[in-house]
């Protein structure tokens, strides 16, 4: 059964249906929770209520492509991440200051692999982390990151570029190892 | 820096929407996400059911006041009293005495009870109306009453005794008026007494002459006793 007919079905209420499209968009659901939030068991919730809503939307949902579905779920989970987050981080609060800036080099980024990457956006602050995800990932502009969080245009834009000072700062420090142990 | 452009950096972006798990963490259980999303679906939403909670809590709390209402209209006592024939009495006392303080206590107690909606006993006898009696102005009796109402009305209906119930206040005890002359003779005997110029004479022994007031005694004196004629500035 293809994503249209699973669709079709989910509508009318199929909970068969409705397990297909979960099995299918879990883990990548999950996964975009976890680059927002820290705590895996946090992730699986956001990531389960999220799918309760795509599910009570349903039917106001018009299929138009699995991209256009996916780009439906994403939208869905980022927004219940920045719900939570909203709820318990104040992200005018900048957590740390950096001297000197350092300018974040794509192409070091092109290296690894994408569970690494991960894991570097994981370990970043909570506001960076955030800021980086919508604005570096997601492509979202400074304006609407703004108007999403509460903030102005202008931490936004800080906290991006401290986001990425820290990164490559990381990935300096990860290069630095990997390199030790490399020689050991 | 801030100028970044996100499309140069497309293919590691890409690359995180690939991503499944990352390693090193265990792999996501779907089944008990399923099951946890799946009952999730099947429950109704609490809001609701918290709203018809509520709404039925609002509905007893009203039933219930407006039955506690009805039921304090019905104990509340509304005892309407016609006004009770007064007992016309001997016409011996009529005259000098202006009212008679009976009469006037029992019109009080009328007046009373017109005034509060208030049954009072009176004198341990029950109130009876002068319902479908022809002769409003004469003494209720009691007797006279069982007889003159129908026998189911004399059997369902029974006098209440009220006075436990009530409290009235004791009524004040009126002192008896009587007009000065009631002592002596009738008012118009004393008027045409007065007006007449036969003016009463008593007599008064003196014993001791030397004793006797200042004035002449010697025209009506004879024998130690004075005569005295009231004048009617006397």
């Amino acid at each position: 059964m293809n994503i249209p007919e699973l669709i079709k079905e989910a509508r009318q209420g199929s909970t068969a249906a409705q397990k297909c499209l979960f099995d299918q968009f879990a883990d990548k659901m999950l996964m975009i929770c976890r680059r927002y939030v820290k705590m895996p068991e946090d992730a699986e919730e956001l990531m389960l209520d999220g799918f309760y809503k795509f599910f009570k939307n349903i039917v106001a949902f018009n299929y138009q492509g699995d991209a256009a579905l996916y780009a439906w779920l994403k939208k869905i989970m980022v927004n219940e991440c920045l719900m939570f987050l909203r709820k318990k981080t104040v992200f005018t609060i900048v957590s740390e200051t950096l001297a000197d800036e350092l300018p974040l080099q794509e192409e070091a980024l092109n290296n690894l692999s994408a569970a690494e990457i991960v894991n570097l956006i994981i370990q970043l602050p909570v506001g960076y982390r955030t800021i980086f995800n919508l604005h570096a990932i997601e492509g979202i502009p400074h304006a609407e990151i703004a108007a999403l969080l509460g903030i102005t245009e202008g931490t936004s834009k800080s906290q991006l570029s401290k986001a990425r000072t820290l990164l490559q700062k990381m990935l300096l420090q990860n290069q630095t190892d990997y390199g030790t142990r490399k020689t050991r | 820096m801030v100028h970044e452009k996100p499309d140069e950096s497309f293919h590691w972006k890409k690359r995180l929407g690939e991503i499944d798990h990352l390693p090193g963490e265990s792999v996501h259980d779907k089944t008990a996400s399923w099951e946890k999303l799946h009952d999730r679906l099947g429950k109704k939403p609490r809001t609701n059911k918290i709203m018809w909670y509520w709404a039925a809590a609002a509905c007893l709390c009203i039933l219930a006041g407006l039955q506690w209402i009805k039921v304090k209209e019905k104990d509340t006592p509304v005892v309407t009293v016609e006004p009770l024939a007064i007992p016309q009495r001997s016409s011996d006392t009529s005259g000098i005495i202006k009212s008679n303080p009976d009469a006037h206590a029992t019109h009080t107690v009328i007046k009373k009870r017109q005034s509060n909606s208030i049954a009072v006993k009176e004198k341990n006898k029950p109130v009876f109306t002068s319902i479908g009696l022809n002769n409003k102005n004469a003494a209720m009796d009691p007797d006279t009453v069982k007889k003159s109402l129908p026998p189911f009305i004399v059997n369902t209906v029974k006098p209440v005794d009220t006075i436990a119930l009530i409290t009235v206040a004791p009524q004040r005890k009126k002192l008896r008026v009587v007009h000065i002359n009631e002592l002596g003779k009738p008012m118009e005997q004393e008027i045409q007494f007065a007006r007449s110029n036969v003016l009463p004479a008593f007599e008064a022994k003196v014993f001791r002459q030397d004793r006797s007031a200042g004035f002449s005694l010697s025209r009506n004196f004879s024998d130690n006793i004075v005569k005295i004629k009231l004048s009617p500035s006397n």
